[in-house]
């Protein structure tokens, strides 16, 4: 049996450190510094963070303390340190979003919602973290800021556009941040640094003081080492916020308590055609053991998958690009050559082509729902393949060289255009690079996904270590 | 099937109508982009929708 890491070490869970703070077998003061002292040490190799909020972290860590020696509820995260994606604003710092333009933006005068309610559950800020410039991109090779490095491998990504978020955790830096996904950018971080990642429905979670890329296709969410510390920060966020119309009415529906009863009973299928395409044996593999694991021996269709994926890249393109477009006017040089072209070119698609784009969505929608009444969860690879070394142009997938950038996304991109929640869970490969699953379920059914990744946890088929490289020795 | 494009004609004068500079460094991959949106737009345009088939998002007064 192993024994529970110390609460500030790098393999301590959230929930651990919680329950350790409240208590008072640790302090918060303990923990933050611990993690501060790892956040110092690794950044310089991992680049994950792009501001460490040191003394924020040690004035809200001593708070926590100060309530459990007067005997309050510090809250259910009472001193987990975490740390967010550079898109959410943190009251006093700029909101870079990757970029250099954001610079010149006057601090963020109140925190993001998500930001807020994590820290009203007794959790403690870090920092903020790298990104892809405006969240447009699937690897986290930011031109101004540098890649984030894969604590699995340093030489190659973290994958994106949540690269940052995905470092800090696999590198056991703290065990919990926030990411945001568009097209994929919480799922593939997930898959190629080993983590557990929710990209929840469509609107479930407040993107409230969160930079915007894509209003139609936005969402955000946590990344963690556990189901259950996915479920805890999970439902310390949950609730409406007017803040963001897509979450004004959203309906808090805990699940912490719902993961033990696993995926029994559950009907689960696996997505083919273009789900099964353009794969490598890592990822064929990863999807047939989740598989073999949730008895999942059928398979289902989503149609027309391809046009999904087309109509959500025209969307993104034509919304980013109009969200920009001030700037891409008066100072195109500064942003990311990576993110700028494709904005660029998004600020002159016709509207017909978007419109289309947005009508197709509403028949993919309806059929991709259907399919939901006789299954509860589908799966569906994360990406074609695990980490690729920095600064990768090309991938062979099928048998043809394609541009590897873009083809990251091709799994993810159809599922979040129409908003399922999804949870991404790393395959348990020990030696060899992560590679991650999409467990993939209908609106509002993140309890049904929660608990098939618990399941899978439990049997040790999903897992999520600290990296070799950072773990406790 | 996809045919080549000469979307060059295109950028400019969209590009002028948005009031959008492109400088002469960007423009090759900035075609290049809109060559590829072309070619996802083509894939949608076949797809036959109907009149019952409103655009996916739904205003909230």
């Amino acid at each position: 049996m192993t024994t529970e890491p110390h609460p500030a070490t790098a393999g301590a869970s959230a929930v651990a450190i919680a329950a350790a703070v409240r208590a008072g077998r640790t302090t918060a003061v303990e923990v933050a510094r611990a993690a501060l002292h790892r956040i110092q040490a690794a950044n310089p190799v991992l680049n994950a963070f792009t501001t460490v909020t040191a003394q924020r972290a040690l004035a809200a860590a001593a708070a926590v303390d100060r309530k459990v020696a007067a005997g309050e509820d510090p809250g259910p995260l009472a001193g987990v340190p975490f740390a967010v994606k550079d898109l959410f604003d943190v009251r006093g710092l700029p909101t870079l979003a990757g970029s250099k333009i954001n610079r010149d933006r006057p601090p963020a005068s109140e925190d993001a919602t998500l930001v807020r309610r994590l820290e009203e559950a007794g959790a403690v800020l870090t920092g903020a973290l790298l990104m892809d410039e405006y969240a447009y991109g699937f690897t986290t090779e930011n031109a101004h800021y540098g890649p984030a490095r894969n604590p699995h491998d340093t030489t190659r990504i973290c994958g994106g556009s949540s690269g940052g978020s995905a470092a800090a955790v696999a590198g056991g830096l703290v065990p919990l941040t926030l990411g945001s996904d568009t097209n994929g950018s919480i799922r593939v971080p997930s898959s190629l640094c080993g983590l557990f990642g929710l990209k929840p429905t469509y609107g479930r979670l407040s993107r409230g003081g969160s930079y915007p890329f894509v209003g139609s296709l936005d969402h955000v969410g946590p990344f963690a080492r556990s189901v259950a510390d996915l479920a805890a920060a999970y439902d310390a966020m949950q609730g409406p916020d007017p803040r963001d119309p897509a979450a004004a009415n959203a309906v808090a529906a805990p699940v912490s308590g719902l993961l033990e009863r696993g995926a029994d009973g559950l009907r689960v299928a696996v997505a083919d055609g273009w789900f099964e395409h353009g794969l490598s044996d890592d990822a064929r593999e990863a999807v047939a053991t989740v598989a073999a694991a949730l008895n999942a021996h059928r398979r289902v269709t989503l149609p027309e998958a391809e046009r999904a994926r087309a109509a959500a890249f025209l969307i993104t393109m034509a919304e980013g690009a109009n969200l920009h477009l001030p700037d891409l006017k008066t100072r195109p040089a500064d942003f990311d050559h990576a993110t700028r072209d494709r904005f660029l070119a998004g600020a002159l698609l016709p509207a017909t082509w978007v419109q289309q784009a947005q009508r197709f969505r509403r028949w993919y929608r309806d059929r991709v729902l259907e399919l939901f009444a006789g299954v509860d969860l589908i799966l569906a690879p994360s990406t074609p393949v695990p980490a690729i070394p920095i600064g990768t142009a090309t991938i062979e997938l099928d048998g043809v060289r394609v541009p590897a950038r873009p083809n990251m996304g091709l799994h993810t991109q159809p599922i979040s255009f129409i908003g399922l929640p999804v949870l991404a869970v790393p395959v348990s490969r020990p030696g060899r690079l992560p590679i991650g699953v999409q467990v993939i379920a209908a609106p509002g059914r993140e309890d049904l996904a929660l608990r098939a990744g618990w399941t899978l946890e439990s049997r040790d088929v999903a897992a999520a270590p600290v990296a070799a490289g950072f773990a406790d020795a | 099937m996809t045919e080549s494009r000469d979307l060059s004609a295109y950028l400019d004068a969209a590009a002028a109508l948005v009031g959008l500079p492109v400088a002469g460094a960007h423009r090759p991959e900035v075609l290049a982009n809109l060559e590829r949106a072309a070619e996802l737009a083509a894939l949608l345009e076949d797809f036959p929708l109907s009149d019952a088939d409103d655009a996916a998002p739904v205003f909230t007064p």
